[in-house]
């Protein structure tokens, strides 16, 4: 089990195995796994007796079932996640709410195996980069720094879109606001209508997910 | 001989929870698990329980014995043999873990206190950093880091150091 400078490292590493792609992860994503109740447990002064038990059982369970490959269609909503945050910011700068050029151009790359309902919710995440984001600049902000501005959270918004396709958070996570401070959203920035969008964005490649995880 | 006549699976599950504890305590107070003699100066019982007491956790737990020997290697989160995965706990660098993904469960033995994990990456260039405490990661230098493994959990435990 170890540590690469990033994913190209680990695919050149030469024990490498394609077989198990599904455990070359983000180390924010392990640190995850190793937050869970098995990990957390050995602190308990009856651990042994914990460990053996019915609730060390489950603990070890979910463990299993976290680090278990992914159906195909978690993987293709983890495709279309990673498809969404490559888009051409061409194509999200300067549109408009009902502007469908971002969903068309997903269209072309979203794999086959995503669902409708889940695609729809994609579609949803795409509108958001957009709508959220308005082209007008805030009444008391320069025109030019609006731009660079709103072209820096798009690419935010795609960045965390991908980070969260590949972590695999669970709805509701609280690591993706921290997540999002990591990436500078702080400070006055994050009272623009920027935040809002990160956040809505995030949510629905969540909701994404949840779907995939139960159909 | 009196260590044959224990047989593991018998050893209640308190003596194995205050052995498990004690064996854990000692390791993030100095750095190093206890030899099975010292354990049983801490437990009150005697050596040759002791061992026979080490051996019944570590089949229970995803830790190892160095081949032919009653020397604790590992512990998880923590080995007692040196690895490449080199910890400090607010700045004090004492600990190595098991593996990189160990080492991102030390901060729940050490609540409040900064966990800096320092490791090459397998493919050479500069080192890799991880700092944590509690429930947050403070950083992981370089950004765009991964962990990788080709094993599934569980699994045969003489595969474990190989993992």
């Amino acid at each position: 089990m170890n540590l690469f400078r990033s994913e190209e490292h680990a695919l050149d590493w030469e024990e490498y195995n394609p077989r198990t792609a599904h455990l070359l992860r983000p180390v924010e994503w392990w640190a995850d796994a190793f937050a869970t109740p098995m990990f957390r447990a050995r602190a308990r002064s009856d651990f042994i007796t914990w460990v053996t038990g019915p609730q060390g059982a489950a603990a070890f369970g979910e463990l299993r079932e976290r680090l278990a490959p992914p159906r195909p269609d978690v993987r293709a909503t983890t495709a279309a996640a990673i498809a969404l945050s490559n888009v051409d910011i061409g194509v999200v700068d300067g549109a408009s709410p009902d502007d469908r050029s971002v969903e068309r151009s997903l269209m072309t790359v979203w794999p086959a195996a995503v669902q409708v309902e889940i695609a729809r919710h994609w579609r949803n995440t795409a509108r958001a980069m957009i709508v959220a984001i308005p082209a007008e600049p805030l009444p008391d902000i320069d025109e030019q720094q609006w731009i660079e501005t709103r072209r820096s959270a798009v690419r935010d918004v795609q960045a965390a879109t991908g980070w969260l396709a590949r972590a695999d958070v669970g709805a509701g996570d609280v690591r993706l606001t921290h997540r999002l401070a990591q990436m500078g959203w702080q400070g006055e920035v994050a009272d623009q209508p920027a935040w809002t969008a990160m956040e809505q964005s995030a949510r629905a490649v969540l909701k994404c997910r949840s779907l995939a995880e139960l159909t | 001989m009196a260590a044959d006549l224990i047989e593991p699976e018998q050893i209640p599950l308190t003596e194995l929870d205050a052995a498990f504890t004690a064996i854990m305590g000692e390791i993030v107070a100095t750095g190093v698990a206890p030899h099975y003699a010292e354990l049983a100066r801490t437990l009150g019982i005697a050596p040759v329980r002791a061992k026979a007491v080490i051996k019944r956790i570590i089949d229970l737990t995803p830790g190892w014995l160095h081949p032919g020997t009653d020397y604790i290697a590992s512990f998880p989160p923590f080995n007692n043999q040196p690895t490449q995965y080199r910890v400090s706990v607010d700045g004090e660098r004492r600990w190595f873990a098991q593996c990189a993904f160990e080492a991102l469960a030390i901060r729940w033995l050490v609540p409040g206190q900064t966990v800096t994990v320092d490791a090459p990456c397998l493919l050479g260039d500069d080192p890799l950093q991880i700092v944590m405490r509690d429930e947050e990661i403070l950083s992981v230098d370089p950004p765009t880091m991964v962990g990788y493994t080709h094993s599934m959990v569980g699994g045969d435990a003489a595969t474990r150091p190989f993992r």
